[in-house]
């Protein structure tokens, strides 16, 4: 599994890694059903344990609602639900990686967490260990994927976090939405993996 | 050559329309010139002499009808032949220096050097969102059948994209804007359809526009000639004519031979037009002294590159600047307040020392020339008057662009530096006299005695002997000293009617001096002459030797008569005694006294101010500070609501608890306090308004400020300003009458601007007071009922006068007569109206007619909390702003109607209205369903009222808004969040939103 025979061009690596900040090749893991994903640690401000959420109606499935990230408001998102995997119950290990954003449109920073199964580590991925996405075959589109990040055994998903957050279609959120509010209403069930099936169904 | 032309301006000067043998020898010295010049390079110095000569002989065989204004022809001539001169002495190439008359055809602009460029920034940032939204209304038009809103949107649009030309001085958009307006009202009043082309293409020169100015502030206006012309000609007759030909007006156009009407995008009107930047350039300022006058912009030398150092000094630079323009405006009260005097004088120095460090020669330049001129003013050599002030106000607004300049903002032109570095020059010699209309064309008013000088009649040692002599004759008055030392006309005439006459009567009179331009001059020209007259007796001359002198002094006052354009023959003269001792002839002005911008209070808590130390924090920084306090002051709530503190038995633990709560208390209310600043920037702003609108609508206004130190939050203080400018704008154009009118009206002929900021009832007030004419009830009640907002048989005398009063502010509502550039539209008071709810605050008016106008806004003293009733549903809280909630109950299961099609009723009070229940709305899949175990609140909103149920009213609480978060698009029915004692977050509920949500959301649902 060793990638020295396996070059890739540069130009392939700026293209798909321009956000990668030259100097830093850090990478915050954790892990999402059965991958392993990581975040730039530029963008990652803090992690903490799941707490209170306050629910906002209108949003997307996937946005869980907004928390007091100490005395501001951010929102909360489950990025499983953002991939379409299969909703779990929050345990202990579940956290929240608040990361700082910045909008295409206007430059402002802002804070956004993500909810992900278990954080694992920091790890320091070389840029030539990390090859640019597999076209297809991957619950997360191509888009969304700076690289995949090759360390000894290990294939790390490497997240073009900014992408996956503010990519996100103003038509897309209404739509879902809606659907979103049809599905709770007609069922009105509470579970959360029940929720999201009953989402599919709706929108199948 | 040099001497002939320096010949020649002498005796152009000295020359009258009248005295033909001097003009015939200027006519012979210009032929001279002109035949004197013998190569190519030189062929503009040729016909510029020739043109001069042609237009003496004009004069002289009276072919011209306007002889000032030939005369002043003669004079640029002048001025361009000694530029070719300096250019060549400067051993620079004479085709550089600009030949006269190609300017004089249009006024163009580019945004002025009088213009912070921070506001022209700020403008464009925010004009590109505002020209978005116009697009979208204006386009948004078409498609609907009711077009009143998004018409009355544009207009509003429109309108304030106007009003901020103006301020910004971007005099041909706002030309552009008006025109527009006019269209609309055009296509309005002859039920037209909206002209969306034309505004489209209005939107589309304005974005064109903007993004020039971006790169380059004193950029001129893409070529706007045919959307001039568009707005303009296509008046509604044309276009009605063309609407019953043919459906289709620009087809129309296209056979008419109008292309260019069509083509008015963009990228064509380019080529189209041939209008180059050399042509839209301001007036040009004939004086070339220490930099090349071309329009190029001025050269910065940086050094090696942006170190802190320089970061530095631009911060320090901004801020003494902003400290030198406060203390400028005052100094307009006061001429001779040395300790004012010296702070400007210490601001300029030290940006000029620092300057120096860093060899950026323009700021240098232009420092130390207006240093040079304050520091005369402070050793007393001369004294400063208004026009002197107007010229240091623009060396800090060219420094202050020079300075942006260094962080890569355009630069001004060389041309306008070296302007205005000659006037401080000129000011300096005591001889500058601009009148504030128009600066730079108006030519200097030399003094009598440095006339005299000039024809080498007396010797300058002489005049001063005379002067100290006539300086004993203004000692009599001693108590007015002071102010007879100013060497200044009108002052010393303020002075001599003090000194004469007492009561209120000559308060008024004083004002009336001070203000009213045309008496003035006749009061100066008659004071100028006997003091002339008293000069020639102190130095022994015949009159026959002073009279030429006498004469170019009243010419050139002539001229700035014309200017100024007053007409009034009544003279203050007249009332000021003939026997008054004789002002310095040193004066050489005959400026309107300054607009009083501060008063006395204002200026003691100043002077109380500056002794307070300040240290500069970043917005950030101070931002974080305020969030960290209140996360401390939730987290000390959750500490102290923890159910084991509360076991908690010793009385010692209790104690420190407390203690530790206090100060977290105190130190929230310093926190919160940082956020507030005073309205003084703000009003200040105003001042500066209210004196260039007077000036335009040439109108007496005194302009008073009361409380600016009064605080808000920085926020509400940020949006208060776009209301501000509308306000004072109509109450400058349409409150405060004409000298004339308020003559008549027998009021004093200076109208008093009063605003005014105080605390009242746990909200702020802003109050703007005119004395002016009022509001005219009848003319109100008139247009409302051709407006058919009332009908006639109404009892009219019953509607009371606040009703009456606020129909002003609806959109499109105007008794004004006719519509000036300032206002008249019934626009302004719409968006003062949207602006101020916007901030949940109110505006009321006062006003009786004949007697003004009296201006309200409340405002909440920080936007940042609201009263909040705290409701429960399941296990998640909201908050609904207490102002919206009517009552609530508990309701029996009778009270409860279906309907069908309506859903579920509640009768209230007699009233039938509908229930939403939230957990419905927000789909919460929690609380409960059965009516016995919830609580309805009634709510009113838009003048609508429902019921919401909700399971538990926990009460009510102040609470901190805050924003859901950048990346939560906007949720309807919910305007924010705010973090409850628990640290848990609760979602503020916007009754309107909810309402129109769940009523969307029942219809949805009995469709299903």
């Amino acid at each position: 599994m060793t990638t020295n025979g396996n070059q890739i061009s540069t130009a392939d690596i700026t293209q798909s890694t321009e956000n990668i900040n030259e100097n830093d090749n850090k990478f915050l893991t954790f892990r999402l059903g059965g991958e392993e994903y990581g975040v730039e640690i530029l963008s990652v401000r803090e992690i903490i344990g799941v707490i209170d959420i306050t629910p906002l109606p209108q949003t997307p499935e996937f946005v869980k609602g907004v928390i007091n990230l100490r005395g501001k408001i951010i929102p909360v998102m489950d990025l499983r639900t953002r991939f379409n995997l299969q909703a779990i119950d929050y345990t202990e290990e579940t956290c929240i990686i608040v990361v700082e954003i910045t909008n295409d449109t206007n430059d402002d920073a802002h804070q956004i967490g993500i909810i992900v199964d278990t954080v694992s580590e920091v790890l320091d991925i070389p840029r030539d260990q990390i090859e640019p996405p597999p076209a297809f075959g991957n619950a997360v589109s191509a888009e969304y994927i700076l690289g995949m990040g090759k360390l000894e055994e290990r294939v790390i998903i490497l997240l073009n976090i900014n992408k996956v957050l503010t990519d996100i279609d103003m038509q897309a959120i209404s739509v879902a939405s809606l659907q979103g509010n049809e599905a709770v209403n007609s069922a009105g069930v509470s579970s959360i993996a029940q929720q999201t099936q009953e989402k599919t169904e709706v929108a199948a | 050559m040099k001497l002939l032309i320096e010949e020649l301006a002498k005796a152009a000067v000295l020359t009258d329309s009248n005295d033909l043998p001097a003009l015939i020898q200027l006519q012979e010295k210009f032929e001279q010139l002109r035949d004197e010049v013998t190569t190519t390079e030189l062929s503009g110095l040729e016909q510029v002499a020739d043109t001069a000569a042609n237009l003496i002989s004009g004069i002289v065989l009276r072919e011209v009808d306007d002889d000032d204004f030939a005369i002043s022809q003669v004079y640029k001539c002048i001025e361009y032949a000694q530029e070719v001169i300096e250019a060549l002495d400067a051993g620079k190439p004479a085709e550089n220096v600009r030949l006269p008359f190609t300017t004089d055809d249009e006024e163009i602009e580019a945004p002025s050097s009088l213009i912070d460029p921070e506001l022209v920034n700020a403008w464009i940032s925010e004009c590109d969102s505002t020209l978005g939204e116009l697009e979208a209304t204006v386009v948004g038009i078409d498609n609907i059948d009711d077009t009143s809103e998004p018409i009355a949107e544009a207009r509003r649009r429109i309108h304030t994209l106007k009003g901020e030309c103006g301020v910004l001085s971007l005099h041909i958009a706002q030309k552009l804007c008006h025109d527009a307006e006019t269209l609309i009202d055009d296509c309005i009043d002859n039920n037209l359809p909206f002209p969306t082309d034309d505004i489209l293409a209005l939107n589309d020169w304005m974005k064109k526009y903007v993004i020039a100015l971006a790169n380059n502030h004193s950029t001129s206006p893409p070529p706007y000639e045919e959307l001039g012309q568009r707005l303009c000609d296509e008046t509604a007759s044309e276009r009605l004519q063309k609407e019953v030909s043919n459906p289709n007006v620009f087809d129309e156009s296209i056979a008419e031979g109008q292309p260019d009407v069509i083509f008015a995008s963009p990228e064509s009107t380019v080529i189209i037009s041939p209008t180059t930047s050399a042509e839209n350039e301001s007036p040009k300022q004939p004086q070339a002294q220490l930099i090349e006058a071309d329009d190029s912009p001025i050269e910065m030398p940086i050094g090696s590159s942006m170190d802190d150092n320089l970061n530095d000094f631009i911060c320090e630079a901004r801020e003494h600047l902003t400290n030198a323009e406060e203390a400028l405006l005052e100094l307009e009260n006061d001429f001779e307040d040395v300790e004012l005097i010296n702070t400007v004088f210490r601001a300029f120095h030290t940006i000029k020392g620092v300057a120096g460090f860093m060899n950026l020669t323009p700021i240098v330049d232009l420092a130390h020339n207006a240093e040079f001129l304050l520091d005369k003013a402070r050793s007393g050599d001369i004294t400063l008057n208004s026009a002197c002030l107007d010229l240091i106000l623009n060396s800090c607004d060219l420094l202050s662009q020079l300075i942006s300049g260094i962080e890569g903002t355009p630069l001004p032109t060389k041309q306008e530096l070296a302007g205005l570095i000659f006037q401080l020059k000129q000011a300096l010699d005591g001889s500058f006299d601009a009148p504030r209309v128009q600066p730079a064309t108006t030519q200097p008013i030399t003094p009598l005695g440095q006339i005299l000088v000039d024809m080498q009649v007396v010797s300058s040692d002489q005049v001063e002997a005379a002067l100290a002599k006539q300086k004993e004759g203004v000692d009599k008055l001693t108590d007015m000293l002071e102010l007879a030392n100013l060497q200044n006309v009108d002052s010393v005439e303020q002075a001599i009617i003090e000194g004469t006459e007492a009561g209120n009567l000559v308060k008024a009179m004083i004002l009336d001096l001070g203000f009213a331009t045309p008496e003035e001059f006749n009061a100066a020209i008659k004071a100028r002459k006997e003091s002339g007259q008293r000069i020639g007796q102190l130095l022994g001359l015949s009159t026959k030797d002073l009279a030429p002198a006498l004469r170019e002094q009243r010419r050139i006052k002539r001229g700035n008569e014309i200017e100024t354009a007053g007409t009034t023959e009544q003279s203050a003269t007249s009332t000021a005694p003939e026997s008054q001792p004789e002002p310095p002839p040193q004066t050489s002005t005959a400026q309107p006294a300054p607009s009083q911008t501060t008063t006395n209070t204002a200026k003691q808590s100043k002077l109380k101010k500056r002794i307070e130390q300040t240290v500069k924090v970043s917005t950030t920084r101070m931002d974080s500070l305020v969030d960290m306090v209140g996360e401390l002051v939730i987290a000390q709530q959750m500490v102290v609501q923890d159910d084991k503190i509360h076991e908690i038995q010793n009385q010692k633990t209790k104690r420190n608890l407390s203690h530790v709560g206090k100060i977290i208390r105190d130190l929230q209310e310093v926190a919160m306090s940082l956020r507030m600043v005073t309205v003084k920037g703000t009003f200040q702003k105003m001042a500066r308004l209210v004196r260039d609108v007077a000036a335009k609508a040439d109108k007496n206004i005194r302009f008073e400020m009361l409380g600016e130190d009064t605080e808000l939050d920085r926020n509400v203080v940020e949006e208060i300003g776009d209301p501000l400018v509308h306000m004072i704008r109509n109450a400058c154009d349409h409150g405060i009458e004409t000298v004339e009118e308020r003559k008549s009206a027998g009021k004093p002929d200076t109208g008093i601007l009063q605003l005014s900021a105080y605390h009242q009832g746990g909200s702020i007030v802003i109050e703007i007071k005119d004395d002016g004419r009022g509001l005219n009830k009848e003319k109100i009640l008139k247009k409302a009922i051709e407006k058919g907002i009332y009908t006639p048989d109404r009892e009219l005398a019953d509607i009371p006068d606040t009703e009456i009063f606020n129909l002003i502010f609806l959109p499109g509502f105007s008794t004004a007569d006719k519509v000036t550039d300032i206002s008249g539209r019934g626009v302004g008071m719409d968006v003062v109206r949207r602006n101020i709810e916007a901030l949940r605050g109110k505006v009321e008016i006062q006003s009786k007619w004949g007697e003004g106008s009296t201006m309200l806004m409340r405002l909440p003293l920080t936007m940042a909390i609201i009263d909040g009733m705290i409701l429960r549903v399941g296990t998640q809280r909201f908050v609904v702003p207490t102002l919206s909630i009517e009552q609530s109950f508990r309701p029996t299961k009778d009270q409860i109607n279906t309907v069908v099609g309506k859903g579920e009723v509640v009768m209230v009070r007699g009233d039938l209205l509908p229930i939403h229940r939230l957990n419905q709305v927000f789909h919460t899949n929690e609380g409960s369903t059965s009516f016995e175990e919830t609580h309805l609140i009634v709510l009113e909103s838009n003048n609508q009222r429902c019921c919401l149920m909700v399971d538990e009213i926990i009460g009510q609480q102040q609470v901190v808004i805050k924003t859901l978060g950048e990346g939560i698009n906007k949720i309807r029915g919910v305007s924010g969040g705010v973090i409850l004692g628990d640290g848990r977050v609760a979602l503020i509920i916007d009754v309107g939103g909810l309402v129109a949500e769940a009523t969307q959301m029942d219809q949805h649902n009995l469709a299903a």
